[in-house]
């Protein structure tokens, strides 16, 4: 940010707290945090924090990192006349129902969407100028993500062997987000594993359809093939993408699909679905399999496929070119750019 | 009767390295099959057999294994007895079939290349074999009707391996030794590994009664035999003429032999069966084996011996002690294929008649589940009958039961809790009967081991019988293709072989059972085995009226006593009960298994 033209950025955020943020800030950005706020109480704290600050700071811009501030930022506006921006990621900018809502996305001076799907759901619910919307896809944090061996305390911890092909997805189990496809998978696997006996399912995440998804393996007597690894801290993350043969996720939600690109960065090939803002984040298939989300059939065909090999794709068999395709698509370095870009553009229009 | 292994492999590769991890496999079997060996591997290197035998059939080098057709297009290696092979190979030479020995595996060879998968259907015995195909690049499977012969296998994209045995599959570097989850779940509540899953992850049995035809990587598979009854009517008299009848008719293949044949005498109504019918059915001067304890109530040794002079056999009995039992244990642990909480009485019986000198026994297995010998046949139909009148009741048993399963401090309370919550159906009444651990604690262990997969349901994996079977007859299915498959079976066939003793079960006989099946469950299946008794007169009146035994070991008294250190070893985690013998042995059983054969868990402390 600190490149970007020497402005000055002051920094909200809702669910982080100061101390875990601290060092992770450049020189002259400052940060005001309500992760210190427990439950519901957070948000009220978050609203309680930023409406003041916008009033006494007067920024020329406020950027909502989260659609749902955009209320808030429509108020100041409505008082003070500062311009905002809002981030479009995904579902929630999908179905926009409250009239005040729609109105504060209405009134905003533009919209940075992830992707263009994202974008074009806007512009078809709220009949806005397509001018007003532009792109700014999700990057990710390259460093920290390598292509690497399978590590053994994975294998051991899994009891999975080196030889044995394991498809990945990580994904939140949570009810309403379902969407995600590893349903899907599950019931993809007595066919994949037709062709590829040994292949294994592992899906990193917690949540409330832990339930659901273990009666399912279940009912399919898919017990010795697919393993829940549960919450899984951002440390062991690069770990585990490394751990799989490929990374699938034919969801039906994604806004844009950070953990694709994350999967890219380690080398994987990817399989998300066509319908959504996957398929930006995979370049329309330029970086991996995009699939119909709903047909079992050809998930399984596809993965299946990958894992043997005879996928026919220009990249998705050669680890670094994926890694380096995904880093020239999406690395910070092109980031930057392309914010420098929006920027320049609220300099230029004054 | 032997050992068998091999690999098929989709592409050409090198023969030196498919031929190495075979022979690595073969050495795993070698206790199977000590009197020959032999190799096979393809020009190509796409197949490779390894055989160990045991010859009991054509003693000549003819009979070596593995075998092939003159033109080198079919290779077989088999492990069992063809008991009709005298007929088929009559039938084969009528045909103008060539045949250069007199063993059952060349008659096996060229029923094959004559009628391809449809052989099976002609072949009457135990068997498991594989036939490689050199010019289709394909190659056939096949397991007995009822599952005497084991065949495990894994596959990968690009191969299968298979072998006689799980522990050659592990050990000749086949595969990782990886606990599964649906095998391990099915030991806890079983007490052995319920086919065709297997303890290991990756690994299957190949069921009783399929054949699998594997080609360039793809498998398919069927089921060619079935468990099924097809009652006529009929009187007491017929059905007792037609049950001695089969059984004579089955005794009279099983004796087919060029070595001697032996027989297990237990003291009990289906060994004494065999022995009666043995002259009938063309045998002389048979060899008796028989074990004998020390504590009287458990001690069949007697009976046996007294039987034995009545029928004029050559009677061989051993006395096992506690002490001489904890010095067999630990070879009988190393013996172990799969756990499993029985099988040490095979295993001693064998021993001692291996020592004997003796190369094939008959054993009377399969007579309870036949002839209704066992306590379920009275129990069970009592008790689902009982649950059906009262099934208004029936979410009163469910929370009744939920709460059994989790507040009983005893296991038998427990394992009745958990089949209240299942509903009246044979299959849950049978589960809960013959169960070690009920659901909840069998999970609970389970996912100890393996946190990270999902454990089974409760009441998953045993086949329910269909409805319009009578319920004697449900009782019957379940013990055919569940305890006396995966538990009896299975452990006569490892520990016999363990001595390279080849085992025969005259009860467990497809053709048999298709006749013994007209005669309806309500004279078949009377309860005390009348049936059994009515078909063979010649059974003496003194041991109509003992106790139901069979080769039972005092293992309560040992495990109180002189064992105890045993099962201090693998003690259980909180909230597991162990207030019988057999729940403490089954843990420490898994336990020296997975250590003996470097077999993991999921392992969270990396």
């Amino acid at each position: 940010m600190a490149s970007l033209g020497g402005g000055r950025l002051r920094l909200l955020c809702k669910n982080d707290r100061a101390d875990s943020l601290g060092g992770a800030l450049p020189n002259g950005v400052g940060a005001v945090c309500a992760g210190d706020w427990p439950g519901v109480t957070r948000t009220v704290a978050f609203v309680g924090q930023i409406v003041p600050a916008a009033l006494r700071d007067r920024p020329d811009l406020i950027i909502c990192g989260h659609m749902n501030f955009a209320l808030a930022a429509h108020w100041v506006h409505r008082w003070r006349g500062i311009p905002y921006w809002i981030i479009a990621h995904g579902i929630e900018a999908w179905n926009l129902r409250r009239p005040g809502m729609r109105e504060a996305v209405r009134g905003s001076q533009r919209i940075l969407a992830v992707s263009r799907f994202t974008r074009d759901r806007l512009v078809e619910q709220l009949d806005l100028p397509p001018d007003r919307l532009s792109l700014l896809p999700n990057t990710f944090d390259e460093g920290g993500l390598t292509p690497g061996p399978k590590p053994e305390y994975l294998l051991r911890r899994y009891g999975i062997s080196a030889r044995q092909p394991v498809i990945l997805t990580v994904a939140r189990l949570s009810s309403p987000e379902r969407y995600k496809g590893y349903d899907k998978i599950i019931e993809a696997m007595p066919s994949i594993l037709e062709r590829v006996p040994q292949v294994h399912y592992l899906l990193v995440g917690k949540g409330d359809d832990r339930g659901r998804v273990e009666r399912r393996v279940r009912d399919m007597g898919l017990e010795d093939h697919v393993s829940l690894a549960g919450f899984v801290p951002e440390s062991e993350l690069c770990d585990h993408y490394n751990l799989c043969d490929v990374f699938a996720m034919p969801s039906k939600g994604e806004g844009f699909g950070i953990v694709f690109l994350e999967a890219l960065a380690c080398g994987k090939p990817v399989v998300a679905g066509n319908l959504d803002g996957s398929r930006d984040a995979l370049c329309d298939g330029e970086l991996g399999a995009l699939i119909d989300p709903d047909d079992v059939g050809q998930i399984a065909k596809t993965l299946a496929e990958i894992l043997l090999g005879e996928y026919r794709h220009a990249l998705i068999h050669r680890p670094q070119a994926l890694r380096d395709a995904v880093v020239a698509k999406y690395g910070y370095a092109r980031f930057e750019a392309q914010l420098r870009e929006h920027l320049g553009q609220l300099n230029a229009h004054g | 009767m032997c050992g068998i292994a091999g690999i098929v492999r989709v592409a050409e590769g090198p023969r030196d390295s498919i031929l190495e991890t075979v022979g690595r496999m073969r050495r795993c079997l070698q206790h199977r099959g000590p009197d020959d060996e032999g190799l096979f591997v393809a020009r190509d290197g796409r197949a490779a057999f390894a055989h160990t035998r045991l010859s009991i059939l054509d003693l000549s080098p003819a009979g070596h294994q593995p075998m092939s057709t003159a033109d080198g297009r079919y290779t077989i290696v088999f492990n069992g007895e063809i008991y009709n092979f005298m007929a088929l190979r009559r039938e084969l030479e009528t045909a103008g079939v060539p045949l250069t020995s007199r063993s059952d595996t060349e008659v096996i060879l060229r029923l094959y290349e004559r009628e391809g998968t449809a052989c099976v259907r002609r072949l009457r015995g135990m068997f498991a074999f594989a036939i490689w195909d050199d010019i289709e690049k394909r190659c056939f499977f096949a397991r007995d009707p009822l599952g005497i012969k084991p065949l495990y296998f894994c596959r990968s994209a690009d191969s299968l391996a298979f072998a006689s045995e799980i522990r050659a599959l592990l050990n000749g570097g086949a595969v990782e030794g990886q606990l599964g989850m649906v095998g391990l779940y099915g030991y806890l509540t079983t007490g052995t590994v319920p086919e065709p899953a297997t303890m290991l992850r990756g690994v299957q049995m190949l069921g009783a009664g399929h054949w699998l035809e594997w080609r360039e990587g793809r498998i398919r598979s069927e089921r060619y035999w079935g468990v099924s009854f097809a009652p006529e009517r009929m009187g007491r008299e017929e059905a007792a003429r037609l049950a001695r009848e089969a059984l004579v008719d089955s005794l009279r293949h099983h004796f087919v032999s060029d070595v001697p044949v032996g027989i297990f005498l237990s003291g009990g109504l289906d060994s004494t069966t065999l022995l009666a019918l043995a002259a009938e059915a063309g045998a002389r001067k048979v060899s008796t084996y028989s074990i004998a304890f020390e504590e009287p109530e458990w001690d069949e040794g007697p009976l046996a011996r007294r039987i034995a002079e009545h029928f004029g056999s050559r009677h061989h009995e051993v006395t096992i002690t506690a002490d001489i039992g904890r010095g067999w244990l630990e070879e009988f642990l190393d013996s172990v294929d799969q756990p499993t909480i029985d099988g040490f009485n095979t295993f001693c019986v064998s021993k001692v008649a291996h020592q004997s000198g003796a190369k094939v026994v008959l054993s009377g297995l399969g007579g309870d589940e036949l002839f209704a010998g066992y306590r379920s046949f009275v129990t069970l139909p009592r008790v689902v009958r009982w649950m059906r009148a009262t099934s208004l009741a029936a979410p009163l048993y469910r929370a009744a039961g939920a709460w059994l399963e989790g507040h009983s401090t005893s296991s038998k309370t427990r394992r009745m809790g958990d089949f209240l919550q299942q509903g009246a159906s044979c299959g849950a009444f049978y589960r809960s009967f013959r169960c070690v651990y009920a659901h909840a604690e069998a999970a609970g262990l389970a996912t100890r081991l393996l946190p990270y997969a999902v454990a089974p349901g409760r009441g998953s994996r045993t086949a329910n019988p269909a409805s319009d079977e009578t319920l004697r007859d449900a009782v019957s299915l379940l013990e055919l293709t569940t305890y006396m498959r995966n538990q009896l079976l299975r452990d006569s066939d490892v520990m016999s072989m363990r001595w390279g003793l080849e085992l025969r079960v005259p009860f467990v006989d497809s053709a048999l059972l298709e006749k013994v099946g007209r005669i309806p469950a309500s004279l078949r299946l009377r309860p005390g085995k009348r049936m059994l008794i009515e078909a063979v007169p010649e059974l003496p009146s003194w041991v109509l009226d003992q106790p139901k035994r069979g080769f039972t070991f005092p293992f309560e008294r040992w495990f109180e006593d002189r064992w105890r250190d045993l099962l201090r070893e693998a003690a259980p985690p909180p909230g597991v009960i162990v207030d019988t013998w057999y729940r403490g042995w089954a843990l420490a059983v898994l336990q020296h298994w997975m250590r003996r054969n470097g077999v993991v868990a999921q392992d969270d402390r990396g």
